[in-house]
């Protein structure tokens, strides 16, 4: 039988549905907003962290001048000699340059939380127990490694 | 030399600058200005800029490989981030098949930052010059498949939900894709996984053939997914080199501040790169740059 052709509505609704399907589904649209505002703010605040500590204009245990002479050091020696350094916590006054541009480094993967807790919560809401399974798996991984349980210790 | 040794010389480090001044500036703005360089080459060469960013840092600044892989694991992990949310609006980068690559290329992505601490620095040095070498030959080998019209999904494909629907600009045509070979493309992520967290490269440059070549995924798809799949690796490997104190904001700081930098300016001049003199550019940066660590690694005196 020869196949007819597509009427004008058959063609028009073809076309509706691919367009549909082009377009990133509700979660990922999420995903980008929230994931684009996390990124700036955390691109900014490592710009400010970073300006402020290695201008000198924050106080710190661990300034410029000392880091530089121990980079060439692995990180648990130079720790140690910095820390042997630095004498008592409160020689810094209370703040804390290199703390505050360390903390803005680590909260470059505010995005990746937003994105994990996003996953799941679809995962949950459509009842996908192998979605929810990896979801968890990831997020279990990663507070894991942020709690510090599987570090090891030094060379 | 003990820690108490060393930090009665810094002392007087510390009291002459306080925020630092003289040489410790000079090489924080050479590492400020070679990152913008390196941005700059890697949105053309199309690589994450992790893999080139460890090689080069760690060969020409006085820095220690510790601080040199953490630094290229968050560098990686914020060019990644800096592309995904355009590559997620742009319906190209899937979340559905970012998920099961992720799970086991962190988990051996942890494992691998914690190995590296384990290891002596001599042989994680040779180790990163031969992976260095092996990806230059991955980046003059690998040609990137063209599909040929959607593969037929294989089971876990189906199950996953693994695939959807892209608009490809050079045919002016949506182009339907899904997965073929899935468990064996999601078991090599492992191996990515682990490398990126051992030597913290990124992992963008084996992210995409295996997408791409193994797992028949179209291109633009595997370079997109690739931007996803780094973050979620990435983030829990860095954490291990947090707690071992490799996370240093002075050599971070510019080093990523950098390399976005150098993205931006790279991007603007996407469209009149010549991709191949590109390639071989990257090529050859990563055969010296390998050799070199090699080298070092084996302890040869003239490197």
């Amino acid at each position: 039988m020869k196949p007819t052709a597509p009427t004008i509505p058959e063609t028009a609704a073809r076309r509706e549905r691919t367009d549909d399907a082009l377009l990133p589904d509700a979660l990922t649209r999420r995903c980008a907003a929230y994931g684009g505002r996390a990124v700036g703010a955390a691109l900014a605040l490592i710009a400010l962290a970073g300006g402020l500590y290695l201008s000198g204009v924050l106080p710190s245990r661990r300034p410029l001048g000392r880091v530089s002479g121990v980079w060439h050091l692995s990180a648990a020696e130079a720790a140690a000699a910095l820390d042997a350094a630095a004498g008592p916590a409160s020689a810094a006054g209370g703040w804390e340059g290199h703390r505050l541009a360390e903390a803005a480094l680590l909260l470059l993967q505010a995005p990746v939380g937003i994105w994990l807790l996003l996953l799941a919560c679809d995962a949950i809401r459509r009842k996908d127990g192998l979605a929810v399974g990896m979801v968890l798996a990831l997020l279990l991984v990663w507070l894991a490694a942020a709690l510090g349980w599987w570090s090891p210790s030094p060379r | 030399m003990t820690a108490a040794a060393l930090a009665a010389d810094l002392v007087p480090a510390a009291g002459s600058a306080a925020g630092g001044s003289g040489a410790e500036a000079l090489w924080l703005a050479g590492l400020f200005a070679a990152c913008v360089l390196i941005g700059i080459f890697a949105v053309q060469a199309g690589v994450g800029g992790g893999v080139l960013f460890v090689p080069i840092v760690g060969g020409l600044f006085p820095f220690h490989l510790d601080y040199v892989r953490a630094a290229g694991l968050l560098v990686a992990l914020a060019s990644s981030l800096a592309a995904a949310p355009s590559l997620l609006r742009m319906n190209m980068a899937s979340l559905r098949l970012a998920l099961p690559a992720s799970v086991l290329a962190a988990l051996f992505g942890v494992g691998g930052a914690a190995l590296s601490f384990l290891l002596p620095i001599r042989i994680l040095q040779a180790a990163l010059g031969a992976a260095i070498l092996g990806i230059a030959f991955v980046f003059l080998r690998a040609r990137p498949e063209v599909p040929r019209g959607a593969a037929p999904p294989d089971a876990w494909s189906r199950r996953l939900r693994l695939g959807g629907v892209y608009w490809e600009t050079t045919s002016r045509a949506p182009v339907v894709w899904t997965t073929r070979r899935t468990p064996l493309g999601i078991g090599l992520f492992s191996g990515v996984g682990f490398m990126a967290g051992l030597f913290g490269l990124g992992a963008g440059w084996a992210n995409v053939p295996v997408f791409n070549l193994v797992m028949g995924v179209p291109i633009k798809i595997a370079v997109a997914t690739s931007a996803l799949v780094i973050a979620f690796t990435t983030a829990p490997s860095l954490w291990m080199y947090y707690h071992r104190g490799a996370v240093l904001p002075a050599v971070m700081a510019p080093a990523v501040l950098g390399m976005m930098v150098g993205a931006r300016i790279g991007v603007r001049f996407l469209a009149k790169a010549r991709p191949r003199s590109i390639r071989y550019a990257v090529v050859t940066i990563l055969l010296l740059a390998g050799l070199r660590s090699l080298l070092r690694g084996l302890g040869a005196p003239f490197v």
